[in-house]
């Protein structure tokens, strides 16, 4: 495996949304050029995780230190911009469900999901994830360019009259 | 020399001409202040006797001038008398003619008068008899007007009383037919009054039941939506993220089984 197929197989592995991979992409790019650009930097991978560490927020952090050093050890300062650059494309390349869901959902669940449709769907695939109220219960998504709409909002409208049913058998 | 006794004799001729015109003046300078003093006194005289004259002249003239001026004046007296009575004598004649002229004619004018007296009497004779003849015409001609209106009024009644009569046949015959068609048509209508009354009937049933079925759906999606509302809220307030995220993932699975995914 190549060194960039490394990294991006280590990004994708903890990270299963579009936002959470383009802040953590931006992170590493930002404590690397930090670690890198400094003369009094002597260990770099320390450096590196130092700057994210003073950087980014209490998930990116424990998600990122998770990584193994190698993924660290990989940036220079003469390639660390085509490094980069190379990432946000493989990145931007990557099959992307847009997901509509009410509320924010906990890590732990979103990563249940991410998981269960790379095994189904795509691998290395991310959500695009935009909270919607209306959606009540269920979900709704777009994928292959097609919006599908399982919430329950469109269930009861899929069954029209199922409702006023049911109450008129307790009239 | 010859040239030279030339000039000298012009020049001498020319000096004794002047010397002689010298004397000459001198000579007529003295003649004309003797003959001066020896003129005066004639002079004098000459002058007196002018002025005698002329006053001799003028008496005379003055004296022809006042003849002339009594003459003149005895003539024009004479001639104002003379034409003032020639004046008279006009006058006089001049009434005469006019008198006489008025005379003649206020006698034309009354024979004028008594003429057209005449004749306006006559005119008026004739008026008379034209006016008398006209009338009788009249007279003739409103008998006749009249025995032809009585005429026509009598034929104009019996024409009516055979028109009404013939009318109220019409009449009776039109009230027949009418009431035969009234009856036909009574029928026929209240078939067609039936009928349609049916179908509006049916009409009407179908817009009620159209109408019933339009607001029950109307307040079925009133209430589906109220129950959505609902279930939203609670669905919001009650469940926690993670049952949230399993609906969401039970979702994706229904999604897999209908191979959407």
């Amino acid at each position: 495996m190549s060194d960039q197929a490394l990294l991006l197989e280590t990004l994708c592995t903890t990270t299963y949304t579009v936002a959470d991979m383009r802040r953590r992409l931006g992170l590493l790019q930002e404590g690397a050029e930090v670690a890198l650009f400094n003369n009094q930097t002597t260990d770099t991978v320390a450096a590196i995780k130092a700057a994210i560490t003073s950087r980014g927020n209490e998930s990116d952090v424990a998600t990122m230190m998770e990584w193994e050093d190698v993924m660290f050890a990989q940036f220079t300062a003469s390639n660390i911009r085509e490094r980069i650059t190379a990432l946000q494309q493989a990145v931007d390349a990557l099959p992307v469900m847009t997901l509509y869901i009410p509320v924010a959902f906990p890590a732990k669940d979103l990563a249940s999901m991410a998981t269960w449709c790379r095994a189904e769907c795509a691998p290395q695939l991310l959500f695009d994830i935009r909270i919607d109220p209306k959606m009540a219960g269920g979900c709704a998504f777009v994928w292959n360019d097609t919006y599908h709409d399982f919430s329950f909002r469109a269930q009861s409208k899929q069954h029209p009259g199922v409702i006023t049913k049911h109450l008129h058998t307790y009239a | 020399m010859n040239s030279y006794f030339t000039v000298e004799l012009l020049i001498g001729t020319f000096l004794g001409l002047l010397l002689a015109m010298v004397i000459l003046l001198v000579l007529q300078v003295r003649t004309t202040n003797k003959v001066n003093k020896l003129t005066f006194p004639a002079y004098e005289y000459v002058i007196e006797k002018a002025e005698h004259d002329a006053e001799k002249i003028l008496q005379e003239a003055q004296h022809k001038a006042q003849s002339i001026i009594a003459e003149s004046e005895q003539a024009g007296a004479k001639a104002i008398a003379d034409y003032t009575s020639q004046a008279k004598e006009i006058h006089a004649e001049y009434s005469g003619a006019l008198r006489a002229q008025t005379k003649s004619l206020e006698q034309e004018m009354h024979d004028m008068s008594d003429d057209e007296q005449a004749a306006l009497q006559k005119v008026t004779d004739a008026a008379e008899d034209i006016i008398e003849s006209q009338e009788k015409s009249i007279l003739a001609n409103v008998a006749k007007t009249n025995q032809s209106i009585e005429q026509l009024t009598a034929k104009t009644e019996q024409e009516a009383n055979e028109s009404i009569e013939h009318l109220e046949e019409h009449i009776e015959e039109v009230g027949d037919m009418l009431e035969a068609q009234l009856k036909a048509t009574d029928t026929a209508g209240q078939a067609l009054l039936k009928n349609h009354v049916a179908s509006l009937q049916d009409q009407a049933d179908k817009q009620v039941a159209a109408y019933t079925e339009a607001r029950i759906k109307l307040l079925d999606a009133h209430i589906e939506q109220l129950v959505e509302s609902v279930v939203l809220e609670v669905l919001h307030t009650q469940l926690t993220p993670s049952e949230q995220a399993s609906l969401a993932f039970k979702a994706l699975k229904e999604a897999k089984e209908q191979h959407i995914l």
